[in-house]
């Protein structure tokens, strides 16, 4: 596809200046600016909570804290990390480059837009409020439940309970406006020419995932009001003792919990296949073929959800069910391996920063893939659930697929969004930190719970010190190596080498079209698509 | 946005339309999936005594159909002119409000006007009454308005 015609018309006036421009703006590019800045703050916030907990975790013993407080930190720091660092790290780049991929002047909501940025502080205050409350004696702290809020337990919590629930439905909201604007922009606002199957398949990852949300966050709603309800209403949906069931909860919170993690990691394996291509300088192999992977891996992910807790009881049959329709995900992420490499086959590969975040969230991703597939198998997982296996693959998952492939888009678009350059040597010093420090973090967690140490434990047996130990001082080089992250992206908004247009030589899209940076208002003049 | 224009029986035409690319099939089908998965889902955890998921889903495609009717007020959206050697008649729809105003040729004058501080509007103005048309039009497609109508009609009737 090429564009038979554009403008760069430059129009930067009519826009207020100072904190009004960011609380009025409905510029998506504003908008896609205060997302990522917002997720960067939460990245560093969710962080720092899990540091303290593998300090406490470095020997054996209770060293730093009350287990209560333990308890709260992993809870919070979960919920932080995918609600308010992940998502929102990925509807950035979607506020940023959707409708620059599709040749749109703007998002088709703008107003929507906004209203669902400044959701996102409040919510992420009464999440982490309970702890600061407690500091007055108000409360006994935040969330102390994990992510998952599993009733009884949560029904018995404390008013961080309650603070998390608004929270979640605060953060909901914000996801559905969201979602609702990012399946009206692809669908309406694509250039002429651009039919869906033309679509950039970074569009294509953000529209799966935005139906997806759609589909699942009234369900998260209903559960976490039914707790509500349950603590303070006098209702027993989860209430065995009242007729309720609190395996319910769980079927609630996993039906939208599992389709989160591709929530989460579509819009990111959307983003690989356009980084691969221009490193490798070919054509992006099998475009279609991954359209199909996203729609099978979507409809899939809807359908499996009760793996995650195949040890509370199921029959037999749904334990059958549930681990053979798990494990059949690992077809359409085949096909997605496949062109991933496919495309790199024989190319001219270079290993810029985005290039080698890239390779390294293709090999850790592919790890999580793997340990996946034991922990969807019913026998195995009988002995690996709530263990620390479980800790060290889904970290695998989000860690080295989600949050290494938002530092890979990061680093293939900041060049496009500030018109600087980053410095290469701490951005390839970044990686190589980030790499080892994340596999000396994360690989003793899959022996450890091999070994049979559960997770969410502050103490532990005198056999797990060394593994921990280790996990322990790679957590605080893999927290540290981020500030070096943080600095190269300031640097590069602050100054730097001018970066040219199409920043990087093998660049395929509209979005490179247009100037480094983008005029305030891009796509004034509707680009074409032509065929070829 | 895009603007087009035809010339038949001596008469010329400009119409100009926001780009939409939701075609009425895809939006038949969007709705249907997710009403669809959203009904499968909420009668499903309903039966489970998890009555509280449809209310929210409910709500949901509430704003759902919101958004998709907003784009569907600006998609039928448009500003027209027509130009014969009588009469110039500028017809607009703007969010489901219409305007229609005709004027003599003869008479008719065209201007840019500012549009309150944005580039300017093309303006047609005839015996105390003026019409504004290129709202939906980017400023290298309103000058070219401009000169074409000017052109047009400064030429003997």
């Amino acid at each position: 596809m090429n564009t038979a015609s554009h403008a760069l018309d430059h129009h930067d006036g009519h826009h207020p200046a100072g904190l009004l421009r960011w609380l009025t703006t409905t510029n998506h590019k504003d908008i896609g600016t205060m997302y990522l800045t917002f997720s960067l703050l939460m990245f560093f916030v969710g962080g720092a909570m899990i540091l303290g907990v593998r300090a406490e975790l470095f020997q054996p013993g209770l060293q730093l804290m009350k287990p209560e407080f333990f308890n709260q930190l992993i809870g919070v720091h979960a919920l932080v990390m995918i609600f308010a660092a992940l998502m929102p790290a990925a509807t950035g780049f979607a506020n940023w480059m959707i409708p620059l991929m599709i040749g749109a002047p703007d998002m088709a909501l703008p107003r929507l837009n906004n209203w669902g940025f400044w959701l996102l502080p409040p919510a992420a205050l009464l999440l982490t409020m309970p702890f600061f409350l407690a500091l007055f004696g108000i409360g006994d702290g935040a969330v102390a439940t994990g992510w998952t809020l599993y009733a009884p337990l949560s029904v018995q919590g404390g008013i961080g309970v309650d603070f998390a629930i608004f929270s979640i439905h605060i953060l909901g909201i914000s996801s559905i406006m969201g979602s609702i604007n990012i399946i009206a922009t692809i669908l309406n606002m694509r250039a002429p020419g651009m039919t869906l199957m033309k679509m950039p398949l970074f569009c294509w990852g953000w529209l799966v995932t935005a139906v997806l949300l759609i589909i699942t966050l009234p369900v998260l709603a209903g559960g976490v009001t039914m707790l509500l309800t349950d603590r303070h209403f006098d209702t027993h949906f989860f209430n065995a003792a009242g007729g309720g069931d609190p395996i319910l909860f769980q079927h609630l919170f996993w039906f939208f919990g599992h389709p989160e993690v591709y929530i989460l990691l579509l819009p990111v394996w959307g983003l690989m296949p356009h980084v691969l291509s221009t490193f490798t300088r070919k054509p992006i192999y099998g475009h279609t073929a991954q359209v199909w992977s996203f729609i099978a891996i979507g409809v899939l992910g809807l359908i499996v959800w009760a793996h995650h807790f195949l040890t509370s009881g199921l029959p037999v049959p749904a334990l059958l069910y549930f681990m053979y329709s798990t494990m059949s995900i690992s077809l359409p992420l085949a096909v997605l391996f496949f062109c991933w490499i496919a495309t790199m086959w024989r190319g001219a590969m270079s290993f810029e920063t985005p290039m080698l975040f890239a390779l390294g969230f293709i090999v850790l991703f592919g790890i999580a893939g793997l340990t996946g597939l034991v922990l969807a198998d019913v026998a195995a997982d009988a002995q690996y659930h709530h263990s620390y296996f479980v800790v060290a693959h889904f970290h695998y998952a989000l860690f080295a697929g989600g949050i290494m492939g938002v530092m890979t888009g990061v680093y293939y678009w900041l060049p496009k969004w500030t018109g600087h350059m980053y410095s290469e040597k701490l951005g390839k010093l970044h990686f190589w930190l980030t790499v080892i420090s994340f596999n000396f973090t994360f690989m003793p967690q899959f022996f450890l719970g091999l070994a049979g140490m559960p997770r969410r434990i502050p103490d532990y047996a005198l056999q797990f010190a060394e593994f921990n130990a280790i996990s322990t001082v790679g957590a605080f080089a893999l927290g540290l190596s981020q500030l070096i992250f943080a600095y190269n992206v300031w640097r590069c908004v602050k100054g730097g080498d001018k970066a040219t247009d199409r920043v990087w030589e093998g660049t395929e899209g509209l979005e490179w079209e247009l100037s480094s940076p983008p005029p305030h208002h891009s796509w004034e003049t509707q680009p074409v698509i032509k065929a070829g | 946005m895009a603007i087009t224009m035809k010339e038949a029986a001596g008469a010329r035409s400009w119409i100009a339309r926001p780009n939409c690319s939701l075609t009425p099939t895809l939006r038949r089908g969007l709705i249907a999936l997710i009403l669809a998965a959203s009904l499968i889902t909420s009668t499903a955890f309903l039966l489970a005594g998890a009555w509280l998921v449809l209310p929210f889903a409910g709500i949901e495609l509430f704003l759902l159909f919101l958004a998709l009717r907003a784009i569907d007020r600006q998609a039928s959206d448009y500003e027209s002119i027509r130009l014969d050697d009588d009469s110039l008649v500028v017809s607009t729809r703007q969010s489901a409000a219409s305007f229609s105003r005709r004027f003599q040729t003869a008479w008719a004058r065209v201007t840019l006007e500012p549009d309150d501080g944005r580039e300017p509007l093309v303006c047609i103005r005839a015996h105390g009454h003026s019409a504004h048309v290129g709202r939906l039009l980017t400023p290298d497609q309103r000058r070219q308005l401009f000169s074409d109508l000017s052109s047009r009609l400064a030429r003997p009737h």
